[in-house]
């Protein structure tokens, strides 16, 4: 493994604010950021080494995203999260920032930390934005926002293809034919409504990837 | 998307040959299970492979799912169905998920090549790795 960390954030929460992460992990991945999100958490861990499962999920990203709850602080595994990504703070380049998503009290080790709160926000996205913002600031270049949503796949499916924006609902266009659908999305290139184009096999898998210039 | 139930009703136990043809049925039954919200359990997966069966309640062995032709589009439609009838009504359609699959490639294809995997690994990983480059890579779906 490479000193440089592969994700920008690593999501900490517990159980009980899951459905709350997951939704911050999709805002932040559509805005391009490399999220570390383990959807099963922490408290899934039984059996497991919960030192070597910190270990990766903190060297592997710059900053832990901490969503702090009345639930976040009453098991002690997340409070051992905490603690851990505290520790690393102080001695390494690490950053914390803790969502505070409810009138809970803030441990004493995030007191001189600058924090984003939910309750104050008036949706998830914006405190999405912030995180995005806090992001770009210290690595000093911003991810390029939305860059998924310029990614166009072209899937097959039951006697059709789909040719569809990544992150979208729904496919753009469904065409009869491979060859149908790879024209339009040529024509998606030329007009700069995309810069690449995916194409995948009947089994989900990739086939080749192209842009305006390969 | 209104939650199946408890931990304990969200495990779904995956009787799947690991043989590699099967390969692209089984991961994109994985991915299937994770997308909706569900917590795959096999009998390799990793540090729970002594987990007793009697704990994993839905088991998708494939005699409850109708036939898939060994397709994995038709397999991830199947398993859309059967997990709405059978678990939970409000989970996305099969094309969703077939979409959000192939996208889930894209993105596992270029985190392979970035940390400098050959094919032979990719296609020989095992299945705890594989389900763990799911739930780092992929979207859930919006609610």
């Amino acid at each position: 493994m490479t000193n440089t960390p592969t994700y920008d954030v690593a999501l900490s929460f517990a159980q009980e604010n899951r459905k709350i992460a997951s939704d911050l992990a999709r805002s932040l991945k559509k805005r391009g950021l490399k999220v570390f999100h383990d959807p099963s958490g922490t408290e899934n861990l039984v059996g497991k080494d919960l030192h070597q499962h910190l270990k990766q999920m903190y060297s592997s990203s710059r900053f832990a995203i901490i969503l702090v709850s009345y639930a976040y602080l009453s098991h002690s595994w997340t409070q051992f999260e905490l603690e851990t990504a505290v520790a690393r703070a102080r001695e390494t380049t690490y950053h914390i920032l803790p969502v505070r998503l409810d009138h809970c009290q803030l441990p004493g080790s995030l007191k001189s930390i600058a924090y984003l709160d939910l309750r104050k926000s008036s949706s998830l996205e914006e405190v999405a934005d912030a995180i995005f913002d806090n992001v770009s600031a210290e690595s000093g270049e911003a991810p390029s926002p939305y860059p998924e949503q310029q990614r166009v796949h072209i899937i097959s499916r039951e006697k059709a293809w789909s040719v569809k924006y990544e992150g979208r609902k729904k496919a753009w266009r469904v065409v009869d034919s491979k060859s149908a659908a790879l024209a339009l999305a040529q024509t998606l290139l030329l007009d700069g409504s995309t810069t690449e184009v995916v194409v995948h096999k009947t089994d989900g898998s990739v086939e080749k990837r192209f842009g305006l210039n390969s | 998307m209104a939650k199946a139930g408890s931990e304990f009703e969200r495990n779904v136990f995956i009787n799947c040959p690991f043989d590699p043809e099967y390969r692209p049925l089984l991961r994109a039954m994985l991915f299937t299970v994770i997308y909706c919200d569900l917590n795959p359990r096999i009998a390799t997966e990793g540090a729970d492979s002594g987990e007793v069966r009697i704990k994993k309640i839905v088991d998708i062995s494939g005699n409850d799912i109708e036939a898939h032709d060994d397709d994995p589009e038709r397999l991830v439609r199947c398993l859309s169905d059967w997990f709405g009838v059978n678990i939970n009504p409000d989970l996305p359609s099969g094309t969703r998920i077939w979409h959000a699959y192939n996208e889930f490639n894209a993105a596992f294809e270029k985190e392979m090549e970035d940390r400098g995997y050959n094919q032979d690994e990719i296609d020989d990983m095992s299945v705890a790795r594989f389900m763990y480059f799911v739930y780092l890579l992929y979207t859930p779906p919006e609610e």
